[in-house]
């Protein structure tokens, strides 16, 4: 019997395996010819595709040869075409086709045999931390506005149960979508990115208008809404990261470029329709007067500062589009 | 003459509310013939809604029996049947009536008297709108705009070729002083029925109007708007005007001193052919230099809600309305103040020229600084304001600032908007949220419309000066 002098593997792009086959020589060919080494069955891959050999002066070298075929092959995101050949590094996956390709040579060390996962407690005290802070978070906002002590705990098991619900449907939606494309639930994982980012847009929030109102930034009141969105924003890609793993990086730039231009459409059809880029007409998130830094001052100051609005509103009369309806 | 059919039209729809809006006694022209139920009277309005208004037309009130009328009263209208006429004015394109109202002619070459607000569509809009008179006897004839008064609401047309001298109404003498309680005729067209008379008493001035009007205790209707009040021996002593929504038989004329000058300055005024813009601006311009000069000649009044001192104006300028806790807050003492004063004119169609202050104090010792701020923090938060522009005005602009008139640290915001056509007038917003106490807090609002950029700032000075925080001693 011929000594197995490697293991060469075809997986689909969600990494199923789809054929496999011991290399017991060297060439060894990939195709769709049935007399090559390793038959696929990809429409996208030539009969002989590759011709994968191990040069007898270089033996710690795979070097392959392409063959005829009209889609050549991909190595780290370069592309071969045929005729070309080049050295295959061990352990790279070289893509024909639709079809991925795996080498594993006998002379290569093997890896450590590795420990059955644990259960995973770690994570499950991050999942329950997350949880209670949120659902803290939640009951907190809603203790603030409640008038009345009795009226507040009777409403409590509804306010809990409704968060708990919306929580577990938000994640249910993800975890469905990441079964469907990625084979696995994650639930757990998306009820912690939901909560997390529950919990971010809420410190955003209080940060931004606890900052705004002790140092008088109205600006950062007005725009708060725009950290709320990218907040919003790296929420949806983590879920979306968890449900599509290999398109990360495609995903970020989809994300990105989403609020790239979303931002700037939104905030000019805001301009064109109101001319003003927050709806928001002054800052009225109020705190106990203790927290504020910035000084107050004399009234004939700031009436003189309010002079400013003679030359907004003369614009406004100017720009603002309704002149013409009069005509 | 057509009389309208149950069948609404839009424009009348519309117009019965831009004539609610109004607060005056005009009569759009409206669908619902006698009889027919269409608005009831309005009901018990809250004590802070003070502007005179007028009715929704279709009070069927409006032909009051005339067996109810006295022998004078019939005489009073055979007196005056011919002097008086129905004002319409209408669309040029399609001659509907666009709006109706009273007038009654004060000269033999022509002049007529009646309101501004029914007059109004000629001054601002005449390449839109004509106007006509329309007698007793149903004689019809074009008129043309001589002269307006925005504050009180005057107006003075010529009835255009015209022969035959018309039959005057003479104004009673001003040295001759009506008494209290004196019997008093008011004389129009209500809601384009036919012309009545209604009989009531006369009971001085208003309190506290920022132009003297005769306080009527009588009937006036929609469509009334213009028509002369005359006294026992059919002098005019007013003008038809307005009266109350939320209650009976409290209406207002304009003392007729106001239409003699006005008369004496149209006689020979060139009939007004463009838009009057202008002259309404520079009316309002009187307006409010009047009404801003009121307001900073005295110092405001303190008004003490816990320990904090407000200012609110004095009594002979607006009238004050309070409210104590609202039970729907437990835990939080609330109180109301709405001041306002009397002061609003018509300027085509829309009203402007008022002034409004209110406060709300919150106490809320038991809350806790936390659940007190977010409290504070959404009432400050859900004040109304000018969002969009429209096309009597833009949308508004604000600045903000913390700002320490002395005693007490406030958070203050001033916002303004600029009317279009009427340059140089804007309607400014105060807004105040006191930031001394965790647990107390007062949040205050100024509205002044129809005010000059510098007169509004003089305001809004004088105003945010006058608060004070006094520590319990």
């Amino acid at each position: 019997m011929m000594p197995t002098l490697g293991l060469i593997e075809a997986f689909d792009r969600h990494g199923a395996l789809l054929a496999r086959a011991p290399v017991t020589h060297w060439p060894v060919t990939v195709g769709r010819g049935l007399d090559c080494d390793l038959v696929l069955d990809d429409p996208f891959v030539a009969p002989v595709h590759l011709r994968i050999d191990r040069p007898v002066d270089a033996p710690r070298r795979v070097s392959v040869e392409v063959r005829e075929t009209r889609n050549g092959a991909t190595l780290h995101r370069k592309r071969y075409g045929s005729g070309a050949r080049f050295d295959w590094p061990d352990g790279t996956p070289l893509e024909i086709g639709r079809t991925r390709i795996a080498l594993r040579l006998a002379d290569t060390a093997i890896a450590d045999e590795q420990a059955l996962p644990q259960f995973p407690w770690r994570t499950l005290a991050a999942t329950v931390v997350l949880v209670a802070l949120m659902v803290a978070a939640a009951l907190g906002s809603s203790w603030l506005e409640a008038h009345d002590a009795s009226k507040y705990l009777k409403s409590l098991p509804g306010v809990l149960l409704s968060l708990l619900m919306g929580l577990g449907i938000w994640s249910g939606l993800w975890a469905v979508a990441n079964k469907v494309f990625d084979g696995h639930l994650q639930f757990w994982r998306h009820v912690r990115i939901a909560c997390t980012a529950y919990l971010v847009a809420e410190g955003v929030q209080l940060a931004t208008s606890l900052a705004a109102f002790a140092f008088s930034w109205e600006a950062l009141s007005h725009f708060a809404y725009l950290l709320m969105v990218l907040v919003l924003a790296g929420g949806l890609y983590a879920h979306l990261a968890v449900v599509l793993p290999r398109r990360r990086v495609g995903l970020a730039w989809t994300v990105a470029a989403v609020v790239a231009l979303g931002v700037p459409a939104w905030l000019g059809a805001q301009w064109l329709d109101r001319m003003r880029l927050s709806n928001e007409f002054y800052m009225s998130s109020l705190f106990p007067p203790s927290l504020r830094a910035a000084p107050a001052v004399p009234v004939p100051q700031f009436l003189q500062e309010t002079e400013s609005l003679r030359g907004k509103l003369d614009r406004r009369l100017r720009d603002d589009g309704h002149t013409k309806d009069d005509e | 003459m057509p009389f309208p059919t149950l069948r609404p039209r839009p424009l009348v729809s519309l117009l019965l509310v831009l004539a609610c809006s109004l607060a005056t006694a005009q009569t759009p022209p409206h669908p619902a013939p006698v009889g027919t139920p269409a608005v009831h009277t309005p009901v018990a309005v809250p004590p802070g809604t003070l502007s005179p208004v007028l009715t929704p037309p279709a009070q069927a009130a409006a032909a009051e029996p005339t067996a109810a009328l006295s022998r004078d009263a019939r005489r009073i209208y055979e007196l005056s049947r011919d002097k008086l006429v129905q004002i319409r004015t209408l669309l040029r394109n399609s001659n509907t009536q666009a709006s109706i109202g009273s007038g009654f002619f004060v000269s033999a070459d022509g002049l007529i008297v009646t309101n501004f607000h029914v007059a109004s569509q000629l001054a601002l809009e005449p390449e839109r709108y004509r106007g006509v008179y329309v007698t007793m006897e149903g004689q019809e004839g074009e008129v043309e705009l001589l002269a307006f008064d925005v504050q009180r609401d005057l107006a003075v047309l010529r009835a255009k070729a015209r022969t035959a001298p018309a039959p005057v109404l003479s104004f009673r003498p001003a040295a001759e002083a009506l008494a209290q309680g004196e019997r008093i005729y008011s004389l129009g067209n209500p809601l384009d029925i036919g012309f009545a008379v209604t009989e009531g008493t006369y009971n001085g001035l208003v309190r506290r109007s920022f132009y003297p009007r005769i306080f009527f205790g009588g009937t006036l209707n929609p469509g009334m708007s213009g028509g002369p009040a005359v006294d026992d021996a059919g002098r005019v002593l007013g003008v038809n005007v307005a009266k109350r929504l939320d209650g009976e038989q409290v209406s207002f004329l304009i003392p007729a001193e106001f239409a003699q000058a006005l008369v004496q300055r149209a006689a020979n005024a060139a009939p007004i052919t463009q838009p009057a813009y202008g002259e309404v601006t520079k009316q309002l311009m009187e307006h409010q230099q009047r009404l801003t000069e009121r307001f900073l000649k005295a110092p405001f009044q303190e008004q003490r809600h816990g320990n904090y001192r407000v200012p609110v104006p004095d009594d002979a300028l607006a009238r004050c309305w309070g409210s104590g806790r609202d039970p729907s807050f437990p835990g939080l003492n609330l109180e109301r103040t709405q001041c306002q004063a009397d002061s609003d004119v018509v300027a085509g169609d829309f009203n402007t020229g008022t002034v409004r202050l209110g406060y709300e104090a919150y106490d809320a010792p038991t809350l806790g600084a936390a659940r007190f701020a977010r409290v504070f923090s959404q009432s400050f938060g859900n004040e109304r304001l000018q969002k969009r522009g429209n096309r009597h005005q833009t949308a508004a602009e604000c600045t903000e600032r913390y700002v320490d008139p002395g005693s007490l640290p406030l958070r203050a915001v001033v916002c303004m908007s600029a009317y279009r056509k009427l340059p140089g007038l804007y309607n400014m917003t105060v807004l105040v949220a006191t930031v001394n106490q965790p647990t107390q807090g007062l949040l205050g609002r100024l509205d002044v419309q129809g005010v000059a950029f510098d007169n509004g700032l003089k305001l809004a000075n004088h105003y945010l000066q006058a608060f004070r925080w006094e520590a319990a001693p």
